[in-house]
């Protein structure tokens, strides 16, 4: 029996009916949840404060940035290539055959360039290093947190944000962009060869569709969402990684963590863009 | 290693800047050449903008580079046209819808049949032609026509089907069925009298004696011949008498004098006078002609 020594006169949960019991229980659990979301908010606005913070000090995390830069763009260009020449060539192949008699072939290259361009080039870059560079980023982050290497950072009065953090941060909002024009090449590229090697769109029709009602508004917005999306895998993954508990069970539940969190605030932005500019690339 | 590092993620942001100008590049604008400048000016609401194509008779040749709105009502369009080639003279500048999707597209149309080698050169206007039906004017149009439609349709409601001109129409119809069976059924009646008849007119036929009809036909022949050569015959007396009168007509002859000339009536008159003359005398003193002698 529980006894709550701030509140002499309450009563046990357990001396309860049972169905008030379940309520009982079911109301705390998402008072708790609810008080939860916004710790978890309140603590990514201090940890945003740390960063803020240590970027006053590049001579800190400016040579680990380039190392970092190379970690996630150059090393996850090849999955980043495979994954936008596989989506590019099958948005191709599916435009042309769900086309009814009578659409002009055009609409392929135009549904290709829109897709690649607008939607999936940033979208599925961000997701893949999500899992990729997210998850590796929240256990070397969170495996130094539980080998307590970050409190001997703090101990030799090294900034263990402005060293971990910020690199992998600046890196990430550089490189998404550079790997999503990679994508966004590759995926137009690949829906081109499908579309006119396989379907038998002729090469004019597709060049004419990819021309068709361009604005270069649209690459911005493409690359404006990939930056975001680099900010946000950096963000959550290198807290969760900041914030693990000890053990190799705590670095594996902050990794999942990560990898879910980023994976749906990378979902969250791309409405949230789409929503605010989508009305701006129609002119 | 740090300094591979640095080469690797140079190289890597370096070939992402050229991919991303040159796309943008080429998708805006066709590529990386700058062409020569032509204007042309357009009424506002052409749905123009920066990057569509320009078409010399249905040949992309260039981009709009820019479009300026002026106050007056018009569009200032500027258009770069690739080097390679040349505007005629005599084309003239409007707005074509490309596709489906809204947008457009300069189209410059050179007049057929004129002088094609006399070209525009760098700097120049192109006249604006009148201007072709967009996708909004049709759908406009296709706006209208489906309102008219509609209204065809609700009128057709409300007279044909409310009104019951339907039952109407199918009562109609069903009488038209009936009366097209009766008509069926009289028809063959009168195919069977016709069949008769026909049975009835063949038999009559059958009992006809040809040997008759010849024969009868012969004679009809010969009467016809008899007739032919009385008629020549009368034909001749006719002549003949033709030539009497014609002779008695004549003043020469006897018969003509007798028939003409005035003197033997005249004398005959006088003779008939002088007779008559006599025979009063005669009559008043018939002594002195008659004079009776007995012995």
């Amino acid at each position: 029996m529980t006894h709550f020594p701030h509140h002499p006169h309450a009563r046990p949960t357990d001396t309860f009916p049972v169905v008030q019991r379940t309520g009982i229980h079911f109301f705390r659990r998402v008072s708790r949840g609810v008080l939860g979301a916004f710790e978890k908010v309140g603590a990514w606005v201090y940890f945003l404060r740390d960063i803020g913070r240590a970027l006053s000090e590049p001579a800190t995390y400016v040579p680990e940035t380039i190392r970092q830069m190379k970690n996630i763009g150059v090393d996850s260009l090849p999955l980043t290539v495979i994954v936008a020449g596989f989506i590019g060539s099958v948005i191709a192949l599916q435009t042309r055959y769900q086309m009814f008699p009578g659409v002009q072939l055009s609409l392929v290259g135009l549904a290709t360039r829109q897709m690649v361009i607008l939607e999936l080039g940033p979208l599925l870059t961000g997701l893949v290093l999500a899992g990729r560079v997210g998850a590796r980023m929240t256990a070397e982050i969170g495996t130094m947190r539980v080998t307590e290497q970050i409190d001997a950072l703090e101990t030799l009065a090294y900034d263990p944000v402005a060293f971990l953090v910020v690199p992998r941060l600046l890196a990430a909002i550089v490189m998404l962009p550079v790997l999503t024009v990679f994508a966004n090449a590759v995926g137009v590229g690949s829906g081109y060869l499908m579309g006119v090697y396989a379907t038998g769109i002729s090469p004019s029709d597709f060049k004419d569709g990819l021309k068709l009602g361009f604005g270069t508004f649209q690459v911005v917005y493409s690359l404006l969402k990939a930056t975001m999306f680099g900010g946000a895998i950096s963000f959550f993954s290198a807290y969760e990684g900041y914030i693990a508990e000890a053990g190799a069970e705590g670095v594996g539940r902050s990794t999942a963590s990560a990898v879910v969190i980023t994976s749906v605030a990378i979902l969250v932005l791309d409405a949230l863009t789409a929503v605010l500019l989508a009305p701006y690339l129609q002119s | 290693m740090k300094r591979r590092d640095e080469v690797s993620v140079g190289i890597m942001i370096t070939v992402a800047v050229v991919v991303l100008l040159a796309g943008v590049l080429w998708l805006a604008r066709g590529g990386l050449s700058s062409g020569y400048p032509l204007y042309t000016r357009f009424a506002w609401g052409q749905n123009l903008k920066q990057g569509q194509p320009v078409l010399l008779a249905g040949v992309n040749i260039g981009y709009v580079d820019n479009v300026e709105l002026r106050p007056d009502g018009y569009l200032d369009v500027v258009m770069r046209v690739n080097n390679q080639y040349h505007v005629p003279k005599t084309a003239k500048a409007t707005v074509r819808a490309v596709g489906f999707f809204g947008d457009v597209a300069v189209a410059l149309t050179p007049k057929l049949g004129a002088n094609l080698t006399d070209t525009f050169a760098a700097g120049d206007t192109i006249p604006a032609g009148a201007p072709e039906a967009g996708v909004a004017e049709i759908m406009t149009k296709a706006d209208s026509i489906s309102g008219a439609l509609s209204q065809i349709t609700h009128a057709l409601q409300v007279q044909v089907v409310d009104a019951g001109g339907l039952r109407d129409l199918r009562r109609t119809i069903g009488a038209t069925t009936a009366l097209a069976a009766q008509l069926q059924k009289i028809a063959t009646q009168q195919n069977d009298n016709l069949t008769q008849t026909l049975t009835a007119y063949r038999n009559v036929a059958q009992s006809i004696d040809t040997a008759q009809i010849d024969s009868t036909v012969h004679s009809f022949r010969a009467s016809s011949q008899y007739v032919s050569s009385t008629a020549a015959k009368l034909d001749t007396a006719a002549s003949r008498l033709n030539e009497l009168l014609a002779k008695a007509n004549n003043d020469r002859g006897t018969l003509g004098l007798l028939l003409s000339d005035s003197t033997l009536y005249r004398n005959l008159r006088n003779s008939l006078a002088s007779a008559d003359s006599l025979l009063a005398d005669i009559k008043a003193h018939p002594g002195r002609y008659i004079s009776v002698h007995i012995f």
